[in-house]
């Protein structure tokens, strides 16, 4: 068993939903910072869930990405150009990606 | 890069890991083994597809469209302001720009009144809801040989726990890949394509195959109990991966012997007067 659990339930201890939980808490003087800079790349995140974008520094997996902000890989996909971004592939600063949830309706 | 397990091509999903055309062969056998496995319609039989414009039905549609089935879209507009219109606008182009019958029903033509004004009074709106959209899609589905609803695998998953939790062993045992215990005149067959298909693999192949997907969520989900359900599975799952696929593989080992002790139980899978029920809820004298 790895240690993404023990993630999820930190942060439900802290009192917030892990859907929801760590994008709020990224400083927003990070979001202003202006990609490409070569000094410090930002890679861009639009949630769809929330309708709103913030950058956040990351190089690893999908997985790695969605373990840092909080966010249970099973109610989400990764979209990169309107493809899938498999939990196991690499990303890095210079990618925008989208996170939408895979629970919609009703 | 990651690869498909199949021919290793980049992947273009996980769970399971495959390029974009395998992942999309591996939901449409998965569906079309369903059909097969458990008979639930053969490609003579006409199909009443109950569809919300949602990602699950949609899918459904479309698969069932691809694998050559007889479908006609049926869509039940409860009434909820700001999110149904808008789901069931998206729903009308997609049949008309695929020459897709569609027949449409709402509350309010029925009963005289909306949702919205059910859940004014009744909370949670759920409840009321669901019963009376099942009754309106069994009126809808008169004339079919059966009504395939969207229904997926964290659905059920969440259904069964449900039923476990509140200890109602005879809707436990109705459930399923066919919809009841026995056959009731009057109650239109309901199938369920997507059984063995999760949530995840459904929102994949639709935006795999550009399917226009709207993500808002109907604003008295929230206040479900299956809400409250779905979120602990999910937390389950990230513990225990492949826990939800294992609920629904324990029911379908136990589901034969439970319809079986529930027989007598069994009557009709909707009160024949859901009508006047919703009317009585919504505080209205029917
Ligand atoms: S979430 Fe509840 S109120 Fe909304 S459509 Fe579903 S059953 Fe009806």
């Amino acid at each position: 068993m790895g240690d993404g659990h023990k993630n999820i339930f930190k942060a439900r201890a802290r009192g917030f939903r892990h859907r929801q939980a760590s994008p709020l808490f990224i400083p927003f003087h990070l979001g202003i910072l202006i990609k490409g800079d070569g000094f410090l790349h930002r890679m861009d995140i639009y949630l769809e869930r929330e309708k709103r974008r913030v950058m956040v520094r990351h190089t690893g997996t999908g997985a790695a990405l969605l373990k840092k902000l909080c966010i249970n890989p099973e109610t989400v996909l990764i979209i990169r150009s309107d493809s899938v971004v498999p939990l196991k592939s690499k990303l890095s600063d210079n990618d925008s990606v989208r996170i939408i949830p895979v629970i919609s309706g009703g | 890069m990651v690869r498909c397990n199949k021919c290793r091509e980049e992947a273009a999903a996980d769970a399971p890991q495959l390029c974009r055309k395998h992942f999309m062969d591996y939901v449409e056998d998965t569906i079309h083994n369903t059909i097969a496995s458990r008979c639930l319609f053969s490609r003579d039989d006409r199909i009443g597809v109950g569809c919300s414009g949602g990602k699950d039905s949609t899918v459904l549609l479309s698969v069932l469209m691809k694998l050559g089935y007889n479908v006609t879209a049926l869509a039940v507009d409860e009434g909820i302001a700001g999110y149904r219109d808008a789901s069931l606008a998206s729903l009308k182009e997609y049949c008309a720009s695929n020459r897709l019958p569609l027949k449409t029903l709402s509350f309010a033509e029925v009963s005289g009144i909306t949702l919205d004004a059910h859940a004014a009074v009744k909370k949670p709106a759920c409840t009321g809801c669901g019963k009376m959209r099942r009754h309106l899609l069994n009126r809808l589905g008169h004339g079919f040989d059966a009504v395939a609803v969207g229904h997926n695998l964290d659905d059920e998953a969440q259904g069964i726990l449900m039923n476990l939790l509140r200890n109602q062993i005879a809707k436990l045992s109705a459930t399923g890949p066919v919809a009841g215990i026995t056959e009731v005149a009057g109650f239109v067959r309901r199938v369920k394509p997507l059984y063995f298909v999760t949530e995840k693999q459904v929102m994949a192949y639709a935006v795999l195959i550009g399917l226009p997907v709207s993500f808002d969520e109907c604003p008295y989900a929230r206040y479900s109990y299956r809400a409250q359900v779905r979120d602990a599975l999910n937390d389950l799952e990230a513990v225990q991966a492949g826990a939800k696929r294992r609920i629904v593989e324990w029911f379908m080992r136990v589901k034969p012997k439970l319809m079986e002790a529930m027989k007598k139980e069994a009557g009709a899978p909707i009160s024949a007067d859901q009508v006047s029920e919703f009317l009585r809820a919504s505080g209205v004298n029917a």
